[in-house]
């Protein structure tokens, strides 16, 4: 009705002769042309998501999740909503007490004081006994001493352990329990759905 | 061990550079096996530092499931006081009480070996020396076979019969001490050695050598600028 009175319009307008004319009213655009699909080309396409999938589980498995740098780490946050729930109501310490700790660690710090200046004595001492010994190997024997300044590998795999509070007991008296095991591997799973009809396979 | 030196005695023939006889010597020491005891002072302080970070601590997840549970009985305990009916909630079977009574008859179930009864000298490290009187050190002369200091005191760590529990460090002498011998210059150089076999009696099964802690070193070692020399050496840190 619409466009058939605007063409009617426009056929007996001043500008009829000129020879306008009007199509129908398009609602939307035109359908594009449907594209072939190739069976092959969309098999690939999917082959390769899959390759990238299985690329990333396995990258994932070897070496674990890229790891949070330390200064964006904000803490669980289980924790931090019951910060206020989990404070400990202790009696505030007297006076007495207060002044006794003061006084402790005073005379702690000054003892550690002590300790480390004597450390420190003891290590330049040996420095020195060892750069005396070293000046009298080069005096001796140059090639000795070129021997001696170089580093030794075996100490590298060195490894020490104790001392111990107390001896260790026998087996007769005392059996370790070996106490549980919980496997804390971490697994991964994807899961995606691949169109059966794009896979090679039996047909049912 | 033939092949062993006297320190100021008779000496077998080695190798001389600039007039004068080179040997080595070996500082073997062993580690305190046990922990020495605290001081008094110590003991203060460490109670001092365990009560303020308890003080500073938050609870943990199992003290609050604690917390929670002892409220919970108290109502329930008020509640059957004052005759009004409880519902009962489900809760769990095992409470924290119970877990901390369980811990602790775990705990007393374990005895630790007494500490009164080892050797008092465990708690401190020790040296290796000689049980001959005019021995000490063990030490041997440097020899044309010796490609450097180092492959000496391995010859000698074998004569020792300690290769498989002594760990040399290092190529360098950690000290050196001369002396003379029939008018003859001698320089030992001092090499540090660790003991790190399981059992630290061992060493002592030949009946040569015997471990001697700082303090028993004074009636071991006759001379002094040697005893000065161990002293600052085989000082624990």
């Amino acid at each position: 009705m619409l466009t058939a009175s605007i063409r009617h319009i426009f056929n007996y307008a001043s500008f009829g002769s000129r020879n306008f004319h009007l199509s129908v009213v398009l609602p939307a655009e035109p359908l594009k042309k449907k594209k072939r699909v190739d069976p092959q080309v969309e098999l690939e396409r999917i082959r390769k998501k899959t390759r990238r999938i299985e690329k990333e589980i396995k990258r994932l498995e070897q070496r674990g999740r890229y790891l949070k740098p330390l200064d964006e780490i904000e803490g669980e946050r289980h924790f931090i909503k019951t910060l206020d729930s989990r404070e400990r109501k202790l009696p505030a310490p007297s006076e007495t007490e207060v002044e006794q700790r003061a006084l402790l660690m005073k005379e702690w710090t000054r003892f550690k004081w002590r300790q480390l200046d004597t450390e420190c004595q003891l290590l330049a001492n040996q420095r020195r006994e060892l750069y005396r010994a070293m000046q009298h190997l080069r005096m001796l024997d140059p090639s000795l001493f070129e021997l001696a300044t170089q580093p030794d590998e075996s100490l590298l795999g060195l490894s020490l352990s104790g001392p111990l509070y107390t001896l260790p007991q026998s087996a007769e008296v005392f059996d370790a329990v070996d106490g549980d095991y919980r496997d804390v591997t971490p697994t991964y799973r994807y899961t995606f759905e691949v169109d059966k009809k794009m896979t090679f396979g039996k047909k049912k | 061990v033939a092949a062993l030196w006297r320190s100021g005695s008779a000496a077998t023939p080695g190798l001389t550079r600039s007039g004068r006889l080179l040997s080595v010597g070996l500082l073997i020491q062993r580690k305190a096996v046990l922990t020495p005891d605290l001081t008094e002072l110590e003991t203060r302080a460490s109670d001092l530092f365990t009560r303020l970070d308890f003080e500073r601590s938050r609870l943990s997840d199992f003290e609050l499931r604690d917390r929670a549970e002892s409220e919970a009985a108290k109502r329930s305990l008020s509640a059957a006081a004052e005759g009004k009916v409880q519902v009962a909630r489900d809760g769990a079977v095992i409470t924290a009480k119970d877990l901390m009574q369980r811990w602790a008859a775990e705990q007393q179930a374990v005895t630790l070996a007494s500490r009164e009864a080892a050797d008092p000298s465990l708690k401190r490290p020790a040296v290796l020396l000689s049980t001959d009187a005019d021995l000490c050190l063990p030490c041997c002369p440097v020899v044309d076979g010796d490609a450097s200091l180092r492959a000496a005191c391995d010859r000698l760590l074998e004569l020792m019969g300690l290769t498989a529990s002594c760990r040399l460090l290092g190529n360098a002498p950690v000290g050196l001490h001369t002396y003379k011998y029939k008018k003859s210059p001698v320089s030992l150089f001092l090499h540090r050695a660790i003991f790190t076999g399981a059992d630290w009696r061992s060493a002592e099964a030949s009946g040569s050598w015997k471990w001697v802690d700082a303090d028993s070193l004074p009636g071991r070692v006759p001379d002094r600028r040697l005893l000065k020399k161990l002293r600052l050496l085989a000082a624990e840190f």
